[in-house]
């Protein structure tokens, strides 16, 4: 039984990157124009860096987090939404499929509806998001452990936290294109359950009343990823505990996103082509 | 200048009218917007101290918020004025749109003032109504506010549509206008002065978005509606309106002797 479902997934290793590397050799066909894209986007795409910036040198610290923190929530929070729209580009452009039809060409494939969809292209000219990310760890991890804030163990927690965030962005986002089998148009709701909280996970969540906190760690729960295990990193209070919930809660939000997916997808009716 | 006024007005209603399928959809975004509007609040009340700053208390942080988010829906979101001329020059359909008896520039100005005009009254003022009701709201007393704030953010929305106008018409040139694009919203985003007040800025970055177009697209307006500021700035975003025109209707012109349609 091992022997051929190991074969079987070194298969769909061989095809996702056959796919994948089609997919890229075709994005970067204009290699100065995309290099470009992602050097402007990088920049230009910090706004809501700049946002928090100029508050914190305005007013000061947010909720007791200084600017060092908050970079630590933002590095976190961008790197695990910089990964989800590397590798899931496609479940962000999903409605396209549910309005043209295209999906039905995926269901005629041999491989399972969201192994093909993922496969079929890698959000390559979103790098911006993983390198703005990536950067700000770069800058604040230093200073947060020559200040001893960070110590030992904490980078490999902050690591798994990053891990966490990204594949809550990939439960989150794979239920909302699963909505797409039933209301076609989905964007809307994109904003709504990827924007929105995106938005509010780069702040400490103790800015929000109570209701809304609980809405960002349970039904939209990016900001478990992310601001909970900060939360303990950075002594900003919380337990050790805080530490495992994203470790429980990730594969519980993963599967009810996957069983939500094939729900619908036995619910497909198709636009036609 | 009659049959001028009156294309005007038919495409302004197209664009209207176009977007009354996609109520249910604008729908949920309403919600969406409301939360984010809330998150800036939020924010917003974590930090500002009890004695306020400049001429903001804590109280008109607040409404300009949810002024804003409401009048961002005219000026700013939901505008689809770049990838409807980048699709057009795509598809090859430009070129029928072009052969109008219609100055091409007018035709895209007006058929997106009327979209925006859907937007402002059925995505931005419920936004402005739901954050009314669960925060706080400001009502100008005086008519004079009123019919100062409505010009101002009708120029707003005209600067707003012509700077997309100018990323959309770059898809003569290139079929890419995605990064172009990211860099106008940035731009937007951060001198318009949608989700802060300009004071909060570094002194010589505030001059500069106070001096720029975008400043229109939310600043002034909401200035001028919540009687912080007086008409003054109107004038300034005429003469950017008039400036953006000059130079959409010169890009279009070389645009025109550029364009090479595709397909057969």
């Amino acid at each position: 039984m091992i022997r051929p479902t190991w074969a079987r997934l070194r298969r769909a290793g061989r095809v996702y990157c056959t796919l994948v590397s089609a997919s890229l050799r075709g994005q970067m066909q204009y290699r100065l124009d995309f290099l470009g894209s992602i050097l402007i986007q990088t920049v230009m795409g910090a706004d809501s860096l700049l946002f928090i910036g100029a508050i914190l040198w305005r007013f000061g610290p947010i909720a007791g987090w200084d600017i060092m923190d908050i970079g630590m929530l933002f590095a976190v929070s961008r790197t695990g939404m910089g990964i989800y729209m590397l590798l899931c580009n496609e479940l962000d452009r999903f409605e396209a499929y549910m309005v043209s039809g295209d999906f039905d060409t995926l269901m005629i494939r041999p491989w399972p509806t969201l192994f093909t969809l993922l496969a079929r292209g890698t959000g390559i000219h979103r790098l911006s998001y993983l390198v703005q990310g990536v950067a700000a760890g770069a800058i604040v991890v230093p200073k947060l452990a020559a200040e001893g804030v960070l110590q030992g163990w904490d980078v490999l927690w902050l690591l798994a936290s990053v891990v966490w965030t990204a594949l809550l962005f990939f439960a989150v986002g794979l239920a909302t294109a699963a909505a797409g089998f039933w209301i076609i148009r989905i964007e809307e709701l994109q904003v709504f359950t990827m924007n929105a909280p995106d938005t509010a996970t780069k702040y400490p969540l103790d800015v929000y009343p109570s209701w809304l906190r609980r809405v960002f760690v349970t039904v939209l729960p990016l900001g478990l990823g992310s601001y909970v295990p900060l939360r303990f990193i950075l002594d900003k209070g919380g337990s050790a505990v805080d530490l495992l919930w994203p470790a429980l809660a990730c594969p519980v939000a993963v599967c009810l996103a996957v069983g939500i997916w094939k729900v619908g997808e036995a619910h497909y009716a198709s636009t036609g082509t | 200048m009659h049959v001028a006024v009156r294309q005007w007005q038919v495409l302004g209603r197209k664009g209207f009218a176009q977007n009354l399928q996609y109520s249910v959809s604008h729908m949920v975004n309403t919600i969406a917007s409301v939360v984010f509007g809330l998150i800036y609040i939020y924010v917003w009340q974590a930090v500002m101290p009890e004695s306020g700053f400049g001429q903001y208390t804590s109280s008109i942080i607040v409404q300009y918020i949810c002024v804003n988010q409401t009048i961002a829906w005219f000026t700013q979101f939901g505008m689809k004025i770049r990838h409807r001329i980048a699709e057009s020059v795509r598809s090859g359909r430009i070129a029928v749109e072009l052969a109008r008896p219609m100055d091409f520039f007018c035709y895209r100005m007006a058929f997106e003032y009327g979209a925006q005009l859907y937007s402002l009254v059925f995505r931005g003022l419920p936004v402005g109504i739901g954050l009314a009701l669960l925060t706080e709201s400001y009502v100008p007393g005086s008519a004079m506010t009123w019919v100062w704030a409505a010009a101002s953010l009708a120029i707003g929305g005209y600067i707003g549509i012509s700077l997309g106008y100018l990323v959309g018409i770059s898809s003569f040139w290139t079929n890419e206008i995605r990064t172009l694009s990211w860099v106008l919203f940035t731009l937007e985003l951060m001198l318009g002065g949608i989700s802060m007040p300009l004071e909060v800025l570094p002194h010589s970055l505030e001059l500069v978005a106070k001096c720029s177009p975008f400043a229109h697209l939310a600043y002034y307006p909401v200035q001028i509606y919540l009687e912080l500021s007086g008409p003054a700035p109107i004038l300034r975003g005429l003469a950017w309106a008039a400036a953006l025109t000059v130079v959409a209707r010169q890009v279009t012109a070389c645009a025109r002797r550029r364009l090479e349609v595709q397909g057969g």
